[in-house]
């Protein structure tokens, strides 16, 4: 039986120290599994209001010391009133996210009724779950953000790529976490409308601009609601003085 | 055999008793002004150290300094606000929650301590330099700034005192933001917690607000004011 | 054992023991030793400061892994007494953790307090002392005494004082504290006995509006009935702790010890 210890290399993140990833994934024995480089200096941010959803990802792809793309997208719609957001390991991301939006489409198509986001949270629990107990699992952090279609409830779950998943009012992946969460505890109320939602969207932003070391090249805005989802034009380009 | 036996044998009663030098030692009630110290007999002394106290690098580590904190300090037109938590860890004990890491140096100048390798901050006014802040750690950078915050939460401290923080902030307002950003650091780090411990350094001097606990100062916050929408008691 | 002194029988000692690793050769013929002068010789220490009393208290099982050394090994020390049996003391000492690191902090602390009598002609105070004790600890920073130290005494208002102290000499004046291998058992328990931890008036009022308990001084009837109380249940559930129970109690009379049996199993 391997140890954790007597794997070879365990890479740690530069800032966080935290074990990053260790290579035996295709090995025949495994019993730590830990998250790829890099996916937690992605940001994701998810906000819930008293008639809306709202995810924000950074636009930035990167891939060793580059960054490859500023303009990312790293969502998917999965029904009308469903989006997931991701960040993790190169390929797994977009992968998993296109295997539960065609999922999610065909159940649709099958019911002519669309899965509702907390049905559809405890989907993707259950496939990335099955996921990591595979050969190969995938390496994902989501984020689902969706509005309920019968009640017009407003809906956010956090899910890592452990599977661990929680139903919250606000969340965040990665280093954003640490500067965000508590921004979020302190100006949050359950039942904000899409301006404030924005304004402390916008609180968030500022301060990861203002304290991480990366360049995130900002985020891409989407907001759920009964309607439907839409792209929300969000200004990235001022500076943010520190104090 | 002899050889052998010269290797690893010593003179009959060699450390029989103390040596001149330990007597001496004995005797000094007073400790040394520069304290000597000991050091493990060994090539390697900072190996040896790691191994039996860094329970990062080693956490089966024999011996576990108590660390982790989250300390914050900044300046605006009334002087300089400290506040630090009160919450002392060794691994996943907690060793104390009371510890007072706000250093009362003199009348005029603090100091704040967090364990390990985080820094330390010294705040205080001096007639020629007015109210100045300063941030160091053990690799010796000194940076002199308007804002810091120390330790395992100081990006929570970060997040909530950014948001607010204006140099023309009036006292009362400074004081509840330097109260709350600890308080949103013991929310959400679990190194962090106990008590909240906060002064006021002003141009006479500074001035001591409280060592309050942050379980009611929790509860008033979000049932007051509705902050913390996250702590339900809804188990769907 | 067979590290420190050269020898190469009594290699497998198994776990459990602090010694147990043996010499290794490396290339060239040159001898490695590991070098790890430390043990863990179990065992519970706690201590609480009353309104005019300090109790410290320690069983006094001595243990080297699943070895009992000893029934009876002191670890509660009175400090800067006359003479080597400590009479006339003001000031007690617990040390748990490495017992031969123990001794010789217990050993130099009282040197240095009966120096200081000699020299002054008055007894140390408690809060000189604890500071002293710090200066001590931090002094083998790179080299650390592998225990955990509590020093109790009375303050200059003759209130009880209680000072306890992590490996290197970081401390704290406390109500009270447990170290040692039950230190997680016995601390919780303190925190909700002595000083009220968790503990409401009932139906004063909802949510935060609930007030806390509020704190009154223990008598030392009830607080040697807690020491006793934390150990026996510390017995039950450690096999570390054992064998017997010492306390000393410092008063404005001088320090009382009472030594009472605990299970020996």
């Amino acid at each position: 039986m391997l140890e954790a210890r007597e794997f070879p290399p365990i890479f740690l993140c530069p800032v966080c120290k935290a074990p990053q990833l260790i290579t035996s994934k295709y090995a025949s024995t495994f019993l730590f599994i830990y998250q790829p480089p890099k996916s937690c200096q992605e940001v994701l941010l998810g906000i819930t209001g008293k008639d809306f959803t709202l995810i924000a990802a950074s636009k930035a792809a990167m891939r060793g010391a580059t960054i490859l793309k500023a303009s990312d997208d790293k969502t998917r719609q999965l029904n009308k009133h469903t989006l997931m957001a991701f960040s993790g390991e190169a390929g797994d991301t977009v992968q998993f996210a296109e295997y539960i939006q065609a999922n999610a489409q065909l159940y649709s198509m099958r019911n002519e009724a669309d899965l509702s986001p907390s049905a559809m949270a405890n989907f993707v629990r259950r496939e990335l779950a099955s996921s990591l107990r595979s050969r190969k699992p995938y390496m994902v952090n989501l984020l689902l953000g969706g509005v309920d279609p019968i009640t017009d409830k407003p809906s956010l779950h956090w899910l890592d790529y452990l599977a661990a998943l929680a139903p919250v009012p606000y969340a965040a992946h990665g280093y954003a976490q640490y500067y965000c969460l508590s921004i979020l505890d302190k100006h949050h109320q359950p039942d904000i409308d899409l301006e404030r939602g924005l304004e402390l969207l916008r609180l968030c932003t500022d301060e990861l601009k203002r304290r991480l070391p990366i360049d995130f090249k900002g985020v891409l805005v989407k907001v759920v609601t009964k309607d439907g989802i839409r792209e929300i034009d969000y200004d990235d380009s001022k500076q943010v003085q520190s104090a | 055999m002899d050889t052998l036996v010269a290797q690893y044998s010593r003179p009959l009663f060699e450390n029989e008793g103390s040596s001149q030098e330990e007597q001496l030692e004995l005797i000094q009630t007073l400790p040394p002004l520069s304290l000597k110290f000991a050091l493990p007999p060994i090539a390697q002394p900072s190996a040896f150290l790691r191994a039996t106290t860094d329970d990062h690098s080693n956490p089966d580590c024999p011996i576990k300094i108590a660390h982790g904190t989250t300390t914050l300090a900044f300046r605006f037109k009334g002087g300089i606000i400290v506040a630090t938590d009160s919450r002392a860890t060794a691994g996943n004990w907690i060793a104390s929650q009371t510890v007072k890491k706000v250093i009362e140096i003199n009348n005029c100048l603090l100091g704040t301590m967090a364990g390990g390798a985080a820094g330390t901050m010294c705040a205080g006014v001096t007639p020629q330099e007015g109210p100045a802040l300063y941030y160091i750690d053990s690799d010796g950078t000194r940076l002199a700034g308007n804002l810091f915050c120390v330790g395992s939460g100081q990006t929570f401290a970060y997040g909530v005192l950014d948001a607010e923080y204006s140099y023309d902030l009036e006292d009362e307002a400074a004081l509840e933001l330097g109260r709350r950003s600890i308080l949103a650091a013991t929310h959400r780090d679990a190194y962090s917690g106990g008590f909240i411990n906060l002064y006021h350094v002003k141009e006479d001097g500074w001035v001591k607000h409280g060592f309050s606990d942050t379980n009611p100062i929790f509860w008033k916050t979000k049932l007051d004011k509705g902050e913390f929408s996250n702590v339900t008691s809804e188990l769907d | 054992m067979a590290a420190l002194f050269g020898q190469d029988a009594l290699t497998d000692n198994g776990p459990g023991y602090a010694f147990s690793q043996a010499p290794s050769s490396a290339a060239g013929g040159i001898r490695e030793r590991s070098f790890y002068p430390y043990t863990d010789n179990g065992g519970s220490t706690l201590g609480i400061a009353g309104e005019d009393f300090t109790i410290l208290a320690g069983d006094t099982r001595s243990t080297s892994g699943y070895n009992i050394n000893t029934r009876y090994a002191p670890k509660v020390f009175k400090i800067g007494g006359d003479d080597s049996e400590g009479t006339n003391a003001t000031i007690i000492l617990s040390v748990v953790g490495f017992a031969a690191d123990g001794q010789i902090l217990k050993e130099r602390l009282d040197t240095i307090v009966k120096m200081y009598r000699y020299q002054h002609g008055k007894p140390m105070s408690v809060k000189a002392c604890a500071q002293r004790l710090s200066t001590i600890l931090y002094g083998k920073r790179f080299f650390p005494y592998y225990v955990h130290a509590i020093l109790g005494g009375l303050d200059e208002e003759g209130k009880g004082a209680l000072y306890s102290y992590d490996p290197v000499g970081s401390y704290e004046r406390e109500q009270c504290r447990a170290g040692g291998a039950a230190a997680s058992l016995i601390m919780p328990f303190l925190d909700n006995q002595v000083n009220f931890k968790n503990q409401y008036v009932p139906e004063s009022g909802e949510g935060h509006a609930l007030q806390e308990r509020p704190r009154v001084p223990l008598k030392r009837k009830e607080t040697e009935e807690l020491v006793r109380d934390a150990f026996t249940s510390a017995v039950e559930r450690h096999i570390e702790v054992g064998d017997g129970l010492q306390m000393l109690v410092v008063t404005k009379d001088g320090v009382e010890e009472i030594y009472s049996p605990l299970k020996r199993d």
